[in-house]
């Protein structure tokens, strides 16, 4: 009976659930595609590497799920509250029927169960469907071919579907109970009855609240750009900056309309022309009594978009600065910090087995610098500034002479430079580029000095160059110098165990007071170590096995200089330390840096970031969507019987069609696009932060994602504009064929 | 001289062919200027039905309905809306005011609906509530209105753009009796110093006892048809009493 009786208030209220069906649907197969990401992708012909990457992002995806399922849960209990409101008398007459509360309640959580199994049925359905997109996507985005297209079906996405929706349908249940458990009889009965209480705002009241709302989303905007970052208490600021801003949506909307309608009421001419009154009036009415969801949805998309933009700026920024970071296929760089190793021995040992080894079938080319200023990285130089030191000297780590650097150059096929004898070049890009151009600004002389030696160099340009590359990402980030080949040799001659040799960046600041600071110090900022790069260029026609490169270059090589005895001495020594790798081991243990670069891995692992970020993006992105589309929907739900009445008086009185369509149209367009404007202020700043954080993470805003982002956003919310209006348009025509 | 209205033997069905339901079945009557008719009858006599046809809401079966010997049974859409706009002014039993709109702005939808320039609306409506004497409550909403203010702001909106006829529908079916009592002699006030026009649907003796000629109905059809002429308003208040009689038990509720 309770059962019949439930699927009939169903069947019979479906306009009403059909929103909340929606939701349900969505989320469910939203949340099925995403976590079905790793199953759909062993069927693609991915490389190991790449699996690894896509069971990381898997990891992600699914540490995301638990908030996404948070953020459905209360969407899906806010439309359920919402139902219920709009059912409240029919519980009244099942009461006055004698129906206990507790059967009530028995009945609407048989109502949840079927509705929740039908969604979670065919949700799974869709997402199962679906998930053939995202395959698509994931082939894409991996550059795998999707040859093999075969079914799948993720037990373990569906189980995880069912288990959290599960969790959030008994929440929705206990809710319900909850309700129904405080609800009086006579509040249920004259639900239907609606207590018209249209508080008028006060003006002055309002000017306030709008005041206060501008300073608070400006303090929110200062602390979020300006204090967030080189801030001990970050973390904190960005949070209050964070709270700021909600507060400052809800206040700005509070605000908003009782002010700007006072506004256009004394512009007379405008005011009273068509139905502009009405309309005014409905949109103001509408705000008022929607604060809430109206800053919900301002604050969501404005999420949406910086998500999306900064998801594709990362991916975009990966793409294109992928040639950039890997010039060679192969990039081997040994560095002698503090062994005893000669490195013109260790290089001619690497000839030499690179010739003995079938390697030289490949283009290689072997170039030295020198390396200083260790450990002065960006994240130091912070520190520096907190204690009031100004920075005074340029940021690099490597010196290069401008011979090698230009053989280089023709090496890969690009302009050579050029250098007078008492000229530098300096390159650096992210956050080094602009500290080191400020300092450029002041001071462009670097000065080298030894016991024997005193060279002051003048920077060849007026800010830093960052068009060039050399060598893979680590001297891409951490910049480089290039000097005459004289200064280089001297400096090189004194490279090892140099104690005496100081940099100088200005001669008016006294760089003595960085140097004398402890932490400065420890770093050895004074000392330079040679280096050696090896770049090794497949022939267009052979591929590079990278697993016997890598076996070849690092190990046997290892074994070559170091010795084999040694080697394996070293490595049992350490057998219980936790050294990252052998690699890592054998430095600590001689002092000789020996790390490469490969190329296929870089590419791989910047694909594979690319990918997560998109995918997170989108996750995130279309659940956020999601929401702030059913939060609309709802309202206009909520308000449609209201207005229908009120559309129905216009008509009566004589107002033609085009007249009450045109402000329909108008009265939803403001309330969709109205948190879309807020946004869109929003996104301006948080755009600002996200450049910070990106910056940090030698990314960067590439404007034209941020751009498609926001034309995507666009036209779907537009999209789901005109639908919305469409189908109030449909309700008004309805309500007049019925009479 | 033409008059205002002329309803040319007009029927309404509903229902299919095998339960056809005759609402209006043949009427014929006539609305001169300046007159204040009263359409009497029982729920279910087709009154409503009636004033929906000749208001333009609802569309006849047969016949012809002429609005200053126009045919409006032969517009259609944008025209109709033309009509109801400019030449038709609607009071309704339930006020059909705007919530979210001040009474001021709800007079003001009708002019500006009309395309009256905004200089002009503000001394129109002032013009208007001085004589209804809302000037008091212009700037309300209708949630902080009594009922018979809000009926008298509805007569404003349906008065201020001087249409040809003023429909009315059981105007004080919603109003206590004191509030009744001051709508209908507004009512009369406007039909007597200001020259409109009115017709008038009602099932109250009473209210009927305001106009200058009533129209019985019954089952569809005219019934019986009387003229105030000189009486005073008690008289022809008895008078209608005795045709309600007539009219039979069934119509008892009348009362």
């Amino acid at each position: 009976m309770l059962f019949k009786l439930s699927y009939k208030n169903i069947k019979r209220s479906i306009k009403d659930y059909e929103i909340y069906f929606l939701t349900l649907l969505f989320g469910v197969s939203i949340f099925y595609i995403f976590n079905s990401i790793e199953t759909q992708a062993v069927t693609l012909d991915i490389s190991n590497n790449m699996m690894q990457i896509i069971k990381i992002m898997s990891q992600v995806l699914s540490g995301i799920s638990v908030f996404v399922s948070i953020i459905l849960g209360c969407l899906i209990v806010y439309a359920s509250r919402f139902l219920m409101k709009r059912r409240k008398r029919e519980f009244g007459i099942y009461m006055t029927l004698g129906m206990s509360k507790k059967q009530i309640s028995s009945l609407l959580f048989v109502e949840t169960v079927i509705i929740g199994l039908v969604s979670l049925g065919i949700g799974l359905l869709v997402g199962i469907f679906g998930s053939y997109l995202v395959s698509g996507i994931v082939a894409n985005l991996f550059k795998a071919d999707m040859t093999r297209f075969t079914f799948v079906f993720s037990e373990k996405a569906c189980a995880k579907t069912c288990l959290y929706f599960g969790i959030i349908y008994i929440v929705v249940a206990m809710f319900q109970m909850f309700i129904i458990r405080k609800s009086k009889l006579i509040d249920l009965i004259s639900a239907n009855k609606k207590g018209e209480s249209k508080k008028n705002k006060n003006m002055l009241c309002c000017v306030i609240v709008f005041i206060l709302a501008v300073v608070t989303l400006g303090i929110a905007y200062y602390l979020a750009i300006e204090k967030t970052f080189g801030n001990v208490n970050g973390d904190k600021m960005l949070l209050l900056a964070i709270f700021l801003g909600c507060l400052g949506t809800f206040l700005l909307f509070w605000s908003i309309s009782g002010m700007v309608l006072k506004i256009l009421i004394n512009h007379k001419e405008l005011y009273y022309r068509k139905l502009n009154s009405f309309t005014f009036r409905q949109v103001s009415s509408q705000i008022n009594t929607n604060v809430v969801s109206m800053s919900v949805i301002c604050i969501l998309l404005f999420i949406t978009i910086c998500l999306l933009a900064t998801g594709f700026s990362i991916k975009r920024n990966l793409d294109e600065s992928l040639e950039k970071q890997t010039p060679v296929d192969y990039q081997m760089i040994i560095s002698n910090d503090k062994s005893d190793y000669d490195l013109e021995d260790v290089q001619k040992k690497l000839d030499s087995y690179l010739s003995g080894n079938e390697m030289d079938k490949y283009k290689v080319k072997s170039h030295n610098f020198l390396r200083g200023l260790k450990g002065k990285s960006a994240g130091d130089l912070k520190w520096l500034e907190g204690d009031n030191q100004s920075i005074t000297t340029l940021i690099y780590e490597y010196i290069f002479p401008v011979s090698e650097y230009n053989e280089y150059l023709r090496y890969s096929k690009k302009k050579t430079c050029e250098l007078k004898d008492n000229e530098f070049m300096i390159y650096s890009t992210y956050v080094q580029k602009d500290i080191n151009n400020q300092i450029l600004e002041h001071n462009r002389h670097l000065r080298f000095q030894g016991n024997n030696f005193d060279y002051d160099l003048v920077c060849n340009s007026k800010t830093v160059n960052e068009d060039q590359d050399f060598l893979g990402p680590d001297a891409m980030k951490n910049g480089y110098i290039v000097v005459p080949d004289n200064v280089y040799k001297t400096l090189e001659k004194n490279a090892k165990n140099t104690g005496n040799l100081t940099m100088y960046g200005n001669k008016e600041i006294s760089i003595q007071q960085i140097f004398d600071n402890e932490e400065f110090k420890k770093n050895e900022a004074s000392d330079f170590y040679k280096v050696n790069v090896t770049n090794i260029l497949s022939n267009s026609e052979s591929t590079l096995d990278s697993s016997k490169v890598e076996q070849g270059l690092v190990h046997d090589f290892q074994e070559e200089i170091i010795g084999k005895d040694k080697l394996e001495a070293i490595k049992n020594e350490n057998k219980n330390t936790k050294a990252e790798n052998d690699i890592a081991l054998v430095q600590e243990a001689t002092g000789l840096n020996i790390y490469y670069i490969n190329k296929k891995e870089v590419v791989d692992n910047s694909v594979g970031i690319g990918a997560m970020s998109v995918f997170i993006a989108l996750y995130l992105g279309i659940i956020f969507m999601l929401s702030s589309a059913v939060l609309l929907s709802l309202k206009n739900l909520s308000e449609s019987v209201d207005n229908t009445e009120r559309y129905r008086m216009l008509k009566k009185i004589g107002a033609e069609n085009k007249l009450i369509n045109a402000s329909l149209a108008k009265q939803i367009g403001i309330f969709f696009f109205a948190p879309f404007a807020v946004a869109v202020i929003h996104t301006i700043f948080g755009m600002k932060f996200a450049m910070y954080i990106l910056k940090s993470m030698d990314q960067k805003i590439n404007l034209p994602s941020v751009i498609v982002a926001i034309i995507v956003i666009i036209v779907f919310y537009s999209a789901y504009y005109l639908i919305t209006y469409l189908q109030s348009l449909n309700i008004i025509k309805t309500d007049e064929n019925k009479r | 001289m033409n008059p205002i209205l002329k309803v040319d033997k007009i029927e309404k069905y509903y229902g299919s062919k095998s339960n056809l339901t005759k609402a209006i079945d043949n009427i014929s009557f006539q609305v001169e200027k300046e007159e204040f008719v009263a359409i009497m009858g029982a729920s279910g006599s087709g009154k409503t039905t009636l004033l929906n046809v000749i208001s333009t809401i609802d569309k006849v079966t047969s016949g012809n309905i002429y609005l200053n010997g126009e045919d409006i049974t032969k517009f259609k859409g944008k025209k109709l809306d033309e009509i109801r706009r400019k030449e038709l002014g609607f009071i309704f039993q339930d006020f059909n005011l705007l919530d979210t709109l001040t009474a001021y702005e709800n007079i003001a939808v009708a002019c500006s609906i009309n395309k009256i320039p905004a200089r002009q609306i503000q001394t129109m409506i002032e013009e208007i509530a001085q004589k209804l004497g809302i000037k008091e409550i212009l700037q309300k909403f209708p949630y902080q209105l009594s009922g018979g203010q809000k009926q008298r702001v509805a007569a404003a909106r349906a008065i201020i753009t001087k249409p040809l006829l003023i429909l009315a529908d059981e105007p004080t079916g919603a109003l206590d009796s004191k509030a009744a009592t001051m709508l209908l002699r507004q009512m009369k006030y406007l039909n007597e110093e200001e020259k409109a026009t009115i017709m008038m649907v009602t099932h109250d003796a009473f209210s009927a006892s305001y106009a200058s000629r009533v129209i019985f109905i019954k089952d569809g059809k005219i019934f019986h048809e009387i003229l105030r002429g000189d009486d005073k308003r008690k008289v022809f208040f008895d008078k209608i009493i005795n045709v309600i009689s007539l009219l039979g038990g069934d119509v008892s509720d009348a009362l």
